[in-house]
């Protein structure tokens, strides 16, 4: 039982602990070690038998510190409160109380599946890395964990469990394999490797030129536009399936079910991933906003994909870690019904309105003078005044992108709900509920002033979300009636302090 | 009875009532200006430094001095004008602060999403008797707010009033008195 008496971590959790000290000691230590060739040359100087005794006396280190780790990590139930106590020179310990908890995560990968165990991590509101980690228990002791967190969080304790409801959404193959087209994940591993690959290649047409290459390389390289066009072809290709492949490794067998053994608050439970399987537990009362989020490549796909943020999900593109709540393969209609699942008191939006047209104008002169300023630094490095005619062409062409970005962008709030929609190609709805909001800004630029237009920025515990150029008026209302709806629980306070206020201190 | 349904002149239709903001101390102007006289001075010292050898063969370079000098000008107007027009106000429920010159913004923080306040100041804000109020809520540093240019003694009315504003919204913070008192269904008894 959890609740109670300390806990330790596996004893198989020693292997991994150990395992991952050694593998961070070389991944700090290996840019000291090839950055400058400094540490070569110090390998060089020393010989091979103090290159061992160093290594051994680096795992020896390790091995004592992940044995001391081990010995000194401890964690229990305590009523409502996860407790963990942890640390080698320095003793902590760390209280988590269950209500506070946003997210659980649950994973196995391979290699502590190796051993038979999975890592628990919970997130709390406020903090940008994982608050608590359990590196290494077995999976009954991570459902009993979890169940006695949840428990603390129902009503009657232990007594009836009703069942899990159904899916809410899986995701099939062929979304998976949209989603991963539509997505850019290797993108970001390429673009992460691209110092390392610009660097092996350095120097490789010399060596390239020496082989003994077949003829049709020879032919290939005489024609470069060919080349070129091969080979972008093929890192296209290659880039996709790899994008393909990662998609399917992090959410295979995807399913999104609701988890209404809370009575207080909505629970939203995810499992997924192939090699490393993973579930992860969302607090609905946690939840600050959704953002609906459609690729170029989605758009023509048909797919998109849901991302729930909670409080210290700062707005990033990407989400290394997997920490983020994400719902992927999303088919059109599904994201309306997955919100209302998600938030069940949600008005939702009947139409979006449009900003204000200046919006439009600011667009159009802002591209110009960007691309007028470019056109003279050419003609005045070239001291040819017809790199200037391009203007004329490219008037029309700002105008028709700035009409269709002003298109693009929409807002809605209706009974305490907003929903707003951005993006001209690729296109990202955030919606959230008023009472969400933690600070308001109106902003307005001496030429905003002139118009009587404002930008309302509205920031949330997820970061800034900017509604440009809405007319003066009605940032003005926007902005009370937010401040209605965040002010509201200290209103009914305040009333409610009145009327339990007895009566000869009232009229006093 | 009849019914009365007279055209309503809009011109005749009252004005929102504008928001009546309290302007900062006035030593913020000038405190602004002396920190901004020491960041020039080390500027200019590192231009001196970066570009005097290299003007003595251009002679367009040489007039760096007076570019500077008027950079350095528009800069300490426009920042004398910014400190003049920054303002702060503390409503029933909300706390706000409008700065900016070509640029304004004016933020209004909530007191209900304040977790705690805290006041700092540097040397030269204290030469000035000058305190910044920095208000933390649950959206990290983009959805803080820093109030600068307050007179000491204003700033530390405000950090007590948001202090006593958290502690009567925070329902854990409710004194056992309280308490008991909410649990008595009849007030008149106890």
């Amino acid at each position: 039982m959890i609740s109670g008496e300390w806990q330790r971590l596996s004893p198989w959790a020693l292997v991994y602990l150990f395992l991952r000290g050694t593998v961070g000691i070389v991944r700090q230590n290996l840019p000291v070690l090839f950055g400058a060739g400094a540490g070569a040359a110090f390998l060089d100087a020393i010989g091979l038998r103090e290159i061992f005794m160093l290594v051994g006396a680096l795992l020896a280190i390790s091995l004592l510190v992940s044995l001391l780790q081990h010995r000194r990590f401890k964690f229990r139930i305590d009523g409502d409160l996860l407790l963990v106590r942890k640390g080698i020179f320095e003793q902590s310990e760390l209280k988590v109380r269950s209500a506070q908890i946003q997210q659980v995560l649950v994973e196995a990968p391979w290699h502590l599946r190796l051993f038979g165990l999975v890592r628990f991590s919970v997130d709390t509101p406020g903090g940008a890395a994982t608050e608590v980690e359990l590196p290494g228990i077995r999976p009954d002791m991570a459902s009993d964990l979890r169940r006695a967190l949840e428990s603390t969080d129902r009503a009657g304790g232990s007594g009836h469990r009703p069942p899990l409801q159904a899916a809410l959404h899986q995701a099939s193959a062929t979304d998976l394999i949209l989603h991963g087209l539509a997505n850019n994940y290797a993108w970001v591993a390429l673009a992460a490797l691209m110092p390392l690959l610009h660097r092996l290649s350095q120097g490789q047409q010399e060596r390239i030129a020496a082989l003994d290459l077949p003829t049709w390389f020879d032919t290939l390289l005489e024609h470069p536009l060919l080349a070129t066009s091969i080979a972008l072809a093929a890192i296209l290709v290659a880039l996709m399936v790899a994008s393909v492949v990662i998609a399917v490794l992090r959410f295979h067998d995807f399913r999104l079910e609701r988890d209404d053994r809370s009575a207080t608050t909505p629970r939203f439970r995810q499992t997924s991933g192939w090699a490393s399987r993973r579930e992860q537990i969302l607090n609905g009362a946690r939840l600050q906003v959704v953002e609906h989020v459609q690729t170029p490549i989605g758009r023509l796909l048909g797919r998109s994909h849901l991302l729930c943020r909670q409080t210290g999900n700062v707005q990033i593109e990407q989400d290394p870690n997997g920490q983020m709540f994400l719902i992927p393969g999303l088919q059109a209609g599904s994201c309306e019904r997955l919100l209302a699942a998600l938030w069940p008191d949600r008005v939702p939006a009947e139409v979006m309105e449009q900003v204000h047209p200046h919006y439009r104008r600011i667009n159009f002169l802002r591209l110009n003078i960007m691309a007028a300023v470019l056109l003279a630094i050419a003609a005045w490095q070239t001291g040819e005044p017809r790199w200037l005619l391009p203007m004329l062409g490219l008037a029309p062409l700002f105008a028709l992108l700035a009409h269709l970005r002003w298109l693009a962008v929409g807002y809605s709030v209706r009974e305490g709900w907003l929903q707003i929609r951005f993006g001209l190609i690729g296109r990202r709805t955030s919606t959230f509920p008023a009472a969400n909001v933690q600070r308001i800004q109106v902003r307005q630029n001496w030429f905003q002033r002139r118009r009587h237009v404002a930008d309302l920025v509205l920031t949330l515990a997820t970061g800034p979300i900017t509604v440009p150029c809405l007319p003066e008026n009605r940032a003005w209302t926007i902005c009370e009636d937010v401040l209605e709806r965040i002010e509201q629980p200290a209103l009914e306070a305040d009333v409610l302090d009145r009327i339990k206020q007895p009566a000869w201190e009232a009229g006093a | 009875m009849s019914l009365s349904n007279a055209l309503i002149d809009p011109s005749e239709l009252a004005a929102p009532e504008p928001l009546r903001l309290t302007p900062v101390a006035p030593a913020y102007a000038r405190y602004r200006m002396l920190s901004l006289s020491l960041r020039w001075l080390v500027a200019a010292t590192l231009i001196w430094a970066a570009v005097s050898e290299v003007a003595r063969n251009e002679p367009m370079l040489a007039l760096w001095p007076l570019a500077v000098t008027a950079l350095a000008v528009l800069h300490f107007v426009c920042a004398w004008r910014e400190a003049r027009s920054r303002a702060w106000g503390l409503r029933d429920h909300d706390l706000l602060y409008a700065s900016g010159l070509i640029q304004r913004r004016l933020t209004i923080l909530p007191c209900n999403r304040i977790q705690h306040v805290e006041t700092a100041s540097g040397p030269l804000e204290r030469k000035f008797g000058l305190l910044r109020v920095t208000c933390f809520t649950a959206g990290g540093l983009s959805a803080d707010l820093v109030i600068r240019g307050l007179a000491a003694t204003d700033a530390e009315r405000v950090r007590q009033y948001l202090l006593g504003r958290i502690h009567d919204l925070d329902p854990e913070a409710l004194p056992p008195k309280q308490a008991e008192h909410e649990q008595d269904p009849d007030p008149a008894t106890s």
